[in-house]
């Protein structure tokens, strides 16, 4: 099947950030994309490529352009490639399904702010770091990097339900150990 | 609503300090190791040239085999837009919205579809202002033929005719479809100020680009499809 995507028509400015952006990281993205992959040069350039294809499309679409947000999002997404390319040839991975929601695991945005407003930041920063990976990622790009669900699950290469589901789990585990650990409930 | 603001402020704020700790601690192969082949870094420079070009110009380029394919997204639409007869503005019909990628297909015998281009179709009007700058143009293994108009601002009209796909993805979303006066069933996507219009007749595959038109000019060059 012949796959095509449009291509995106952009301003000037994007494509000048974007190319600024390659020089900048291109030699630690490279060094990362090595050190996950054992050092495996042909797999690390598969990986580095698959990730700049990526970064250009999505790149117009983060929110903020703090650098650390740039830098985060480039490096998590040499992961995101590098980890794809180790699994290439396991199927596991496509099998995977997501648990149902539990109704009760729903947490709206609203009421996460709430919590996250009146409390402390060092407990909000300790208890994002105590997240698996996987929930902190995607917090990560849904709520500082700006991306909707439908890019996270194209960038993630998973779909769009596994995304809902790892959100939801993620707020729900800092709206929940916030009220346990912080001062919310006091 | 002021506490949901603060909120919001405070949690990108946390995760921002998690994001700048995870960079901090990230670790990285020596810098002694790496290296970028010759052929990645001829990949990684195509990339950046092609985001250096607006696609307008990517036509004319060395590269217009593999880019009109990439800027005209071939659309087949056999099944999914049969052929009826209808009389109604364009904009009536641009009402259905694809979520996300829509494939198209030709029929399932695709009894009629050609490997090649042996009937040339063509757009018999175009608004005024816009010059004829690429004349029916055959790519690749006669297979893909475009032609190209250029107003004075540069704006252009790109319609492109395509043989042999039987099955193709674009990406749809917020795509349309409508039937046109002349009997056309057609999908369009807009991106930004670029309008992409998909037709097919169950033997080649056509696509029409424009840039900034509204929509009576764009029934109009529809209407005199040949």
């Amino acid at each position: 099947m012949l796959q095509i995507l449009l291509l995106t028509i952009e301003n000037d400015d994007d494509k000048l950030i974007f190319e600024e952006i390659y020089h900048k990281y291109k030699k630690a993205s490279m060094r990362r994309a090595l050190k996950l992959l054992n050092n495996n040069k042909y797999d690390a350039e598969d990986a580095f490529q698959k990730a700049w294809l990526q970064i250009s499309q999505y790149l117009n679409r983060l929110e903020s352009h703090d650098d650390s947000v740039i830098a985060t999002y480039i490096m998590k997404t040499i992961e995101f490639k590098a980890i794809d390319v180790a699994n290439e040839n396991n199927e596991y991975r496509g099998k995977l399904e997501p648990a149902e929601i539990n109704p009760q695991e729903y947490i709206s945005d609203d009421l996460m702010y709430q919590v996250c407003n009146r409390e402390r930041h060092e407990m909000i920063v300790k208890v994002i770091h105590s997240m698996n990976e996987k929930y902190k990622d995607i917090m990560i790009m849904a709520y500082l990097q700006g991306f909707d669900v439908k890019s996270i699950a194209e960038q993630l290469n998973i779909n769009e339900k596994t995304v809902w589901t790892r959100l939801y789990r993620g707020k729900n585990i800092l709206v929940e150990e916030l009220k346990k650990r912080g001062i919310y409930h006091e | 609503m002021n506490e949901i603001k603060t909120g919001k402020e405070k949690l990108q704020k946390a995760l921002l300090e998690v994001s700048k700790e995870y960079l901090e601690n990230i670790e990285l192969a020596p810098e002694d190791s790496v290296s970028f082949s010759p052929k990645l870094e001829k990949n990684m420079e195509q990339l950046l040239q092609s985001r250096q070009k607006p696609c307008w110009k990517l036509i004319n380029s060395p590269l217009k085999k593999v880019i009109a394919v990439c800027l005209a997204v071939v659309i087949l639409i056999g099944s999914v837009l049969g052929c009826v007869m209808a009389k109604e503005p364009i904009f009536e019909f641009f009402t259905e919205v694809y979520e996300k990628f829509t494939e198209f297909f030709f029929e399932d015998e695709n009894e009629g579809a050609s490997d090649v281009i042996t009937e040339v179709h063509t757009l018999t009007y175009v608004p005024e202002g816009y010059e004829l700058v690429e004349s029916p143009t055959l790519t690749g293994d006669n297979n893909e033929l475009y032609t190209v108009w250029e107003n004075n601002d540069g704006e252009k009209i790109i319609f492109y005719q395509s043989a042999f796909v039987t099955k193709t993805t674009i990406d749809s979303e917020n795509a349309q479809k409508g039937i046109l006066s002349n009997g056309l069933q057609i999908v369009m996507i807009q991106k930004d100020k670029v309008i992409y219009i998909y037709w097919n007749d169950n033997q080649y595959a056509y696509t029409l680009i424009v840039q900034d038109m509204n929509e009576k000019q764009i029934i109009e060059i529809l209407d005199s499809f040949a």
